[in-house]
C-alpha cells in the first residue's frame, strides 16, 4: 500500500464514513486511493472553507469527528476559518491537507506554504508527517488527540510523496497507555454539595461542555430536585428544557434579561462545562457578583482563568455529574433552605416579565412560530448575526446537538455548510437553515453542494439588504451606521438558478401557516423573509460592561 | 517588571517550542531568557516577563498536548 491506501486504511479503522473536501495538485494521490474505498463517503464541496464547516456540522450534529481535506496552498489557507471555529467551539475535527514534496519544502514552490506554522495557534494539535513509515501512528494519534478530553481541531499536512511512496499500514508506535482513571475529587464534591445545599439563591449555569457527556436528562433531573433555575450559554442552548418555566434561557451580551438579571442575584453559581467567555460574562469583574462558584470543565486551563471559583474541579462531566448527584445525596446534608421556594418564584416571574413584546419586529414572531412548526428533532444552523440571537432566544431547542451555532468565533457563512454536513450525518432529519442575507452570500456557493447531493435542507434567508447587527451597533456605540448597507441578488432567481425551488413571503402573512406549508414541501428549499434593517435586537449588553442591566432600545 | 520562571519538559515535536513561544507571547509574557536543552525529551527554562501569575501560565502552558510537565516559579523584579 502507498500512503494515501494506508492513511485511508485507518481512517476506515476509526469508523470515519464520511469526508467533506476539495481536490487539488497536493492531495491527488490522496484522491486516486479514494476511488477504490466505496465505504468512505467523500462529499465534494465548492469552497475549502465549506468543507471544513460541513465537518464541523457533521461533528457537532453527532458527536463523531469531523473529516475535511484540501490541498496545499490556497484550499489549505481555505480551511482556517473552520478550523478556527471548531478549536473555539470545542467541536472534533481531522484535517488533512496536502503539502508539496519533501524535497520541495522550504522552496517556494508551486501552493507551499507553512500550514503547521499558520495554524499553530488554532488546532489542538497538528503534524507534519515526513514519514510514510509514521503515518499510520500520526493518524492514529491526529483522531485519539481530536476526540479525547476537550474536542477539538487536529491538522495532518501530508507532503506528496509520503503519501505516494510505500508505506506500512501496521502501527509502530504504541501510544502511551492511557494514565490510570483518576480518583474523584471526593472532598471537592463534597465541598460542592455542600456549597450548593447552603444556598438560598443558586443558579445552574450551563454550556457547550454538557453536549458530549450525555447527561442532559441527569442535569435536568437534578435542577428539578434541587430546585435550581437554569441558564446557559448560547453553546449550552438545548441543556434546559425549553418549555419548563426554571429554564430562563441564555445569558450574556444578547442574553435574556432574566437570565441576566438572576444572575446577578444569584447567591451560588453551579458553573458546567462553560468557559466564561465574554460575550456571556460582559464585565467578568461584575458577573455573578454575590454569586460563590463551583465550576467544572473538562479543561483545567478554564478553571479560575477568569471567574474564581470557590470549588474548581478539572474533569469530564460524563463522570463528575454522577457523583456530584450522589454527593448531594448524603445524607447528612441538610435539605434545601426554605428561601429557595420564593426565589423560584422570582425567578419564573422574570421570565415571565421578560418576554419578547415588540410588535414592529418580525424577527423574533417569525422564528418563534419557526420553532413551534419544527418536528422536535430537527437541527437549526445559523449564521452570525440578528437571526442567529433571535434563534438563540426564540426558538426552543430540546437537545444541545440541535442547535448549531458558531459560538465562540462568530464565524459568518457557517450555516450553510454545516447543515450540509448534519444533512449528510443524519439524513431522515429534517435540517433547517437560519441565515441572514450577508452571511448566506458567504458561502451560497453550496447551493449547488445540496442540489448534486439532493439534500433536503431548508433555507430560511432573513433579507434586511444590510448587515443589521453590525449597524445596529454602528448607530448605539459609534457615530452612525458606516459600509453596512448591502445591494442583494433576487434570492429567489438564484436559489431557482441552482435548481431549487425558492419562494419570498412578505412578513405581514401569518408565519405558522407559511412555516406549515413549507416543511411539507419534499425536497430542499428556499424562503426568503424581507425585513427592515432597522429590525433590530434588543435589549443587549454594551461590549465590555455588567450583564445586568441591559440596554433598552428599539426601532423608531 | 514581573519576572517568572517556568521549566517545561517538551516531547519530541518538530513544532513544540513553537508552540511554547507563541503561547507565551499571547499571553502576554515577553521571554527575557530562555535555554533549550537536550533532544527527546526537550527541557526549556524560559524567563519571561508578564503581568498573570505563574500559576495561569502554567495551566495554559498545560493544555499544550507537548508538554509533559510545566513547574512554575514565582515572580521576582
Amino acid at each position: 500500500m502507498n500512503g494515501a491506501q494506508v492513511l485511508l486504511a485507518r481512517l476506515r479503522a476509526h469508523a470515519i464514513d464520511t469526508l467533506f473536501g476539495y481536490p487539488g495538485g497536493a492531495i491527488l494521490p490522496f484522491y486516486d486511493a479514494l476511488r477504490d474505498q466505496p465505504g468512505l463517503r467523500h462529499v465534494l464541496v465548492r469552497h475549502e472553507q465549506a468543507a471544513a464547516f460541513a465537518a464541523e456540522g457533521y461533528a457537532r450534529a453527532t458527536g463523531r469527528l469531523g473529516v475535511a481535506v484540501a490541498t496545499s496552498g490556497p484550499g489549505a489557507t481555505n480551511l482556517v476559518t473552520g478550523i478556527a471555529d471548531a478549536a473555539m467551539d470545542s467541536i472534533p475535527l481531522l484535517v488533512l491537507t496536502g503539502q508539496v514534496s519533501t524535497s520541495l519544502l522550504g522552496t517556494s514552490a508551486f501552493q507551499e506554504v507553512d500550514m503547521i506554522g499558520m495554524t499553530l495557534g488554532i488546532c489542538k494539535h497538528s503534524a507534519m508527517v515526513r514519514d510514510p513509515a509514521e503515518l499510520a501512528d500520526a493518524v492514529d494519534e491526529a483522531i485519539h488527540i481530536a476526540t479525547h478530553g476537550r474536542p477539538g481541531p487536529v491538522l495532518l499536512d501530508l507532503p506528496k510523496d509520503v503519501l505516494m511512496h510505500p508505506a506500512p499500514s501496521t502501527l509502530h508506535r504504541r501510544r502511551a497507555a492511557a494514565p490510570p482513571p483518576r480518583d474523584l475529587p471526593l472532598a471537592d464534591l463534597e465541598r460542592a454539595a455542600a456549597l450548593l445545599r447552603s444556598a438560598r439563591r443558586p443558579l445552574l449555569l450551563s454550556g457547550g461542555g454538557l453536549a458530549h457527556t450525555g447527561r442532559v436528562e441527569l442535569l435536568r433531573r437534578l435542577a428539578e430536585q434541587e430546585v435550581w433555575p437554569h441558564v446557559t450559554t448560547l453553546r449550552g442552548i438545548g441543556n434546559a428544557p425549553p418549555r419548563h418555566p426554571g429554564s430562563l434561557g441564555m445569558i450574556g451580551m444578547y442574553g435574556n434579561p432574566a437570565a441576566n438579571e438572576v444572575l446577578a442575584e444569584c447567591d451560588v453559581l453551579l458553573a458546567l462545562g462553560v468557559r466564561f467567555d465574554e460575550r456571556a460574562t460582559g464585565d467578568p469583574n461584575a458577573f455573578a457578583p454575590q454569586a460563590r462558584v463551583v465550576h467544572i470543565d473538562i479543561d483545567r486551563g478554564e478553571l479560575q482563568r477568569v471567574r474564581t471559583a470557590e470549588v474548581a474541579m478539572a474533569g469530564d462531566l460524563a463522570e463528575l455529574l454522577p457523583a456530584l448527584a450522589t454527593a448531594l445525596a448524603a445524607p447528612h446534608l441538610p435539605p434545601p433552605a426554605p428561601e429557595r421556594a420564593a426565589w423560584w418564584s422570582e425567578c419564573v416571574a422574570r421570565k415571565r416579565a421578560a418576554a419578547w413584546d415588540h410588535p414592529t419586529s418580525h424577527g423574533p414572531r417569525w422564528l418563534a412560530a419557526l420553532g413551534d412548526a419544527l418536528p422536535p428533532h430537527a437541527f437549526v444552523t445559523c449564521d452570525v448575526g440578528n437571526h442567529q440571537m433571535w434563534v438563540a432566544r426564540y426558538m426552543p431547542f430540546a437537545d444541545p446537538r440541535r442547535h448549531l451555532s458558531s459560538g465562540g468565533f462568530g464565524a459568518m457563512g457557517f450555516g450553510l455548510p454545516a447543515a450540509i454536513g448534519a444533512q449528510l450525518a443524519c439524513p431522515d432529519a429534517t435540517v433547517v437553515v437560519v441565515s441572514g442575507d450577508g452571511s448566506f452570500m458567504m458561502n451560497v456557493q453550496e447551493l449547488e453542494t445540496v442540489r448534486r447531493e439532493q439534500l433536503p435542507i431548508k433555507m430560511v434567508v432573513i433579507d434586511n439588504a444590510a448587515l443589521a447587527m453590525v449597524g445596529q451597533q454602528q448607530r448605539v456605540f459609534y457615530g452612525g451606521e458606516s459600509h453596512c448597507n448591502l445591494s442583494n441578488p433576487d434570492f429567489v432567481t438564484l436559489a431557482r438558478a441552482f435548481g431549487i425551488p425558492a419562494q419570498c413571503v412578505r412578513p405581514e402573512r401569518d408565519p405558522a401557516e407559511t412555516w406549515a406549508t413549507w416543511l411539507r414541501e419534499p425536497g430542499p428549499g428556499l424562503l426568503v423573509l424581507p425585513l427592515l434593517p432597522r429590525d433590530e435586537v434588543w435589549p443587549l449588553v454594551p461590549p465590555g460592561r455588567p450583564n445586568h442591566p441591559m440596554r433598552h432600545g428599539g426601532a423608531p | 517588571m514581573n519576572i517568572l520562571q517556568v521549566r517545561c519538559r517538551l516531547r519530541h515535536d518538530p513544532a513544540a517550542l513553537e508552540r511554547f513561544l507563541r503561547l507565551l507571547r499571547v499571553q502576554g509574557f515577553t521571554v527575557v531568557e530562555l535555554r533549550a536543552s537536550g533532544e527527546v525529551p526537550l527541557d526549556v527554562d524560559a524567563r519571561v516577563d508578564g503581568s498573570r501569575p505563574p500559576e495561569a501560565l502554567a495551566a495554559q502552558l498545560g493544555r499544550l498536548c507537548e508538554v509533559q510537565s510545566v513547574v512554575p516559579c514565582s515572580g521576582t523584579g
